[in-house]
């Protein structure tokens, strides 16, 4: 096909390849998430950093929006570009520079999957921190652009919190590198130096203050050892009361993964599995927990955890590790809860960061939400932290029949979620309308995106910008 | 249709990598053909979806994309929601060729079976010439074999070595006469021709059925995923070959000593699609590879494994027409395919599917391992003894 004079001039600058074939751009409209998408006029897919410069430079004189995305698999509306904008696909700038065991970190390029990294380091014994459920196919740029959590998540917290450096190119098409890695001599080994921290700047950015093209990121010794176990509680308070004494006495460390279920779905599950099984006796909440570690640790660290619970009315529920979560380890994946659970129907993540306290008020709003919108399947989720824990509200719904009426209802559950105290953490367009709501925060960031992106190009609307 | 709104966009049907499973990377088409997502199992559901909602896109590149998918089936096996793009894609295909989209070199294919009753398009009278001078041929042998169109035109070496290792184990065969031999319609139906291949498939029954045997062994993985859901008046008993020489060592009928020359070193098995992907049905599920790798090192061979492996592997290039509509690409596919075992040290690539067999040894790559049909390689290092 002949490239019009954009693809033209975007193809000219290296070994970019640019897209603008209508149907090639059908899967560069959205993401996973409910947020509206557009039709962008033309999409490269970047081999190289210089690819990437020509790209926002192109972008910026024409004043043309970019958007950043590499596998779109993302449910916060972050890779959805508005339309006539250009999409630049980061996916195939995939290669693993350099895993350095001495500084302890790898240097990958953003498109990089998780699951060709943890392949890489695992044939050295080493590990990453923190890898989202969906890292066979997710990359590292996306997720650390959209603030990522999921297996590590109690230890390490979040993914954002393992990357050492970055490499990023502005709006302006200029390159910068933060933390240590700003002295070309020094490179990447320590993310707090020299000033403020720029790095952070980047995380979560959602591309809206330019193109990741670099990420170092901490690498760990792969456990020897794992187990599963599950802790049942009476209610949703006592559940969060035990999980701010695991937190505070540290017992998180060798916790690899940590689900928190509601009621609806223990239930599910239980008299799923086992009919006959008495509901009255099934606690209402439950924590399933991962444990990886030394094989000693584990077990020291399993007695303490199981000791703690039982302070806040905890018992052991060896009955839904049997039937649900030992089985995910069974199958040999990491990518928990992921395979097969959103079958044959499409959800609605409405993802946010919450304090232990507000638990209780977060599975309230999902209640609340089954009795106003009983057309839609609601679910709620726990993953647990470091510190606090992230929710997700899960919405199943018929995409061809009820898309409109989903992002009615899901708009109106983020404004619930912030009203009883939980914050987003994977934003995008699915929370930009409630952006206005973090007040001076909101408006330094406008300032900033003006200081660096004065035409407005990068991924504009993503974040209310 | 419904199905088509229940993608996810979890992209795991155009890249990912998930090393316990043996996924190295899924799709071939995007790997060697062209990375655009238009090429991808989400795409094409993208474009069936937009074709549903009435949105116009550009028939040429619709017709390009649609019909450079091998249909390889990997995107269904990787697929978390259990969609089934290839289905969608043969579909697709279905509804251009009815509408007279089909591609020439599509149709052309599609043309020599019609015609020939043969993928290749070799002239009828000349279907059983591979068989010219192979012993173990007897008209009135209770089993008949079908060594499909692939052996019988294109990979006749390995026609010739089945029978002759069932006969070697005592089982004569017998043969379709030449003009009653009749395609399985696999390669129509892949091609976007299933009325065309239901016909053929009839065809095929009922020369199936006259011919008085109880049992039809096949050599073409498609014909077996093709015929095992055919129903046969009388009821027909449907194996590979290679079914029979597996049961036949598992009772501890047959044996097998090395020949003077030895086997040749690490040989890696093809994972064929038609015979390792459950989603290609009862062939599939049966990982006849995995079978294959087993007996291997029964005999004492050193089996090496591909990085990617199993219902994972990624395709050939031999199918789905492609090799026909874009040559270069699907010679493309093949050398990664070689490559990649000659990065595991195999000197010997096995195939038990003929149509893979044959696509391998033309995509003329250099310095890779040597492409053998499974029975050629038992002929050519084993001897065979019947266990009284
Ligand atoms: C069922 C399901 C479960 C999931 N579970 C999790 C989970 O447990 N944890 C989790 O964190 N995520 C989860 N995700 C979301 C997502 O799969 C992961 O976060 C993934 O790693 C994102 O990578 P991506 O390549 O898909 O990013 P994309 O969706 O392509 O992009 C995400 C955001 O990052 C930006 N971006 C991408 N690349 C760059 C770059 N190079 N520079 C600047 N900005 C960039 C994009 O603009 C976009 O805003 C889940 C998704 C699904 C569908
Ligand atoms: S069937 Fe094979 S070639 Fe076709 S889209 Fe799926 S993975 Fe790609
Ligand atoms: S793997 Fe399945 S759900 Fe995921 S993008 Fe592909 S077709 Fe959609």
């Amino acid at each position: 096909m002949k490239l019009s004079q954009l693809g033209t001039e975007l193809a000219g600058q290296g070994g970019a390849l640019v897209l603008e074939d209508k149907i090639d751009l059908l899967g560069y409209r959205r993401d996973t998430s409910i947020a509206p998408g557009g039709n962008p006029s033309a999409a490269v897919i970047a081999r190289s950093v210089e690819d990437v410069v020509a790209t926002v430079t192109a972008a910026n004189r024409r004043k043309v929006p970019l958007y950043v995305r590499a596998a779109g698999s993302t449910y916060a509306g972050g890779a959805n570009p508005c339309d006539g904008a250009i999409v630049l696909d980061a996916s195939a700038l995939n290669r693993i520079l350099k895993i350095d065991e001495d500084r302890g970190l790898a240097l990958v390029e953003p498109g990089v999957t998780y699951g060709a990294l943890l392949a890489e380091l695992g044939r050295r014994g080493l590990t990453l921190g923190v890898v989202p459920l969906t890292g066979a196919a997710g990359t590292v740029g996306g997720a650390i652009a959209s603030h990522g959590l999921g297996t590590g998540s109690p230890r390490y917290q979040s993914t954002g919190d393992e990357v050492a450096g970055l490499e990023v190119v502005l709006p302006s098409g200029e390159m910068l590198r933060t933390g240590s890695a700003a002295l070309a001599d020094a490179g990447f080994f320590a993310r707090y130096a020299i000033g403020p921290d720029l790095t952070g700047m980047f995380l979560g950015a959602n591309g809206s203050l330019g193109v990741i093209t670099k990420i170092a990121l901490w690498v760990h010794p792969k456990p020897e050892y794992q187990e599963t176990f599950v802790l049942g509680f009476p209610d949703y308070d006592s559940g969060a009361s035990f999980i701010s004494a695991l937190q505070i006495k540290d017992l998180t460390h060798n916790l690899w993964y940590g689900a928190g279920y509601e009621d609806k779905a223990i239930e599910a599950r239980v008299i799923g599995a086992k009919p006959q099984f008495d509901r009255a006796a099934l606690p209402r909440f439950c924590l399933a927990l991962d444990a990886r570690g030394a094989n000693e640790d584990v077990a020291r660290d399993r007695a303490r955890i199981v000791a703690e619970a039982r302070k806040f009315g905890g018992v052991d529920f060896a009955l839904f590790d049997e039937i649900f979560f030992a089985k995910l380890r069974r199958d040999n994946t990491f990518w928990y809860s992921y395979a097969g659970y959103f079958a044959r129907s499409m959800c609605a993540l409405l993802m946010c960061s919450m304090a232990n306290e507000t638990i209780p008020r977060f599975f309230r709003v999902i209640e609340d939400n089954r009795e106003t919108h009983p057309e839609f399947v609601w679910a709620g989720g726990l993953v647990l932290c470091r510190r606090g824990v992230h929710g997700a509200v899960i919405v199943f719904y018929n995409e061809r029949e009820q898309w409109e009426r989903v992002r009615i209802a899901s708009e109106r559950c983020c404004n619930e979620l912030l009203g009883v105290g939980c914050v987003p953490y994977k934003s995008g367009r699915v929370w930009a309308p409630m952006m206005g709501r973090f007040g001076r925060y909101h408006a330094t960031l406008a300032r900033l995106k003006k200081a660096l992106d004065p035409n407005g190009i990068m991924s504009p609307e993503i974040l209310g910008l | 249709m419904e199905n088509l709104y229940h993608c996810l966009r979890c992209n795991y049907c155009v890249e990912m990598r998930w090393e316990e499973r043996g996924i190295q990377h899924v799709c071939p088409t995007l790997l060697h053909h062209n990375p655009a997502p238009g090429y991808s199992g989400k795409g094409y559901l993208a474009a069936a979806r937009a074709l549903l909602e009435g949105e116009e896109l550009p028939i040429n590149s619709l017709i390009e994309r649609f019909f450079n998918c091998t249909t390889c089936g990997n995107c269904e096996e990787v697929c978390p929601v259990g969609l089934r793009p290839a289905h969608l894609v043969r579909r697709i295909r279905a509804a251009m060729v009815e509408q007279g989209l089909a591609p020439a070199p599509i149709a052309a294919r599609a043309g020599n079976v019609i015609e020939h009753h043969n993928a290749a398009g070799a002239p009828i009278e000349t279907r059983n010439n591979w068989a010219a001078s192979v012993e173990g041929v007897a008209a009135d042998a209770a089993t008949l074999y079908l060594p499909g169109c692939a052996a019988s035109c294109e990979a006749p070496a390995e026609a010739r070595a089945t029978v002759s290792v069932l006969h070697q184990a005592g089982w004569p065969v017998k043969l379709l006469p030449a003009e009653r031999a009749r395609c399985c319609g696999a390669p129509l139906e892949e091609i976007g021709y299933p009325a065309e291949a239901g016909a053929e498939r009839r065809e095929l029954a009922e020369a199936i059925e006259h011919s008085g045997c109880s049992r039809v062994v096949l050599s073409g993985a498609e014909c077996l995923a093709s015929l095992t859901g055919t129903q046969f008046v009388g009821g027909v008993e449907v194996l590979h070959a290679f079914d029979l020489i597996e049961r036949a060592v598992a009772d501890d009928r047959i044996g097998f000593t090395p020949k003077a020359n030895g086997a040749p070193g690490p040989v890696g098995v093809l994972d064929s699609c038609h015979l390792s992907k459950p989603s290609h049905g009862v062939s599939g599920a049966a990982h006849y590879p995995r079978r294959i790798r087993a007996l291997l090192e029964r005999l004492g061979c050193q089996t090496v494994a591909a990085a990617d492996q199993g219902s994972y592997a990624v395709c050939c290039g031999a199918a789905g027409g492609m090799p026909q509509m874009s040559p270069q690409s699907a010679a493309r596919m093949a050398d990664g395919k070689l490559r990649s075992f000659a990065g595991a040290g195999a000197v010997v690539v096995i195939a038990a599917s003929p149509l893979c067999v044959a696509h391998l040894r033309r995509s003329g790559v250099r310095d890779v391992p040597a492409v053998m049909g499974i029975f050629e390689f038992i002929e050519s290092y084993f001897h065979l003894r019947p266990i009284a």
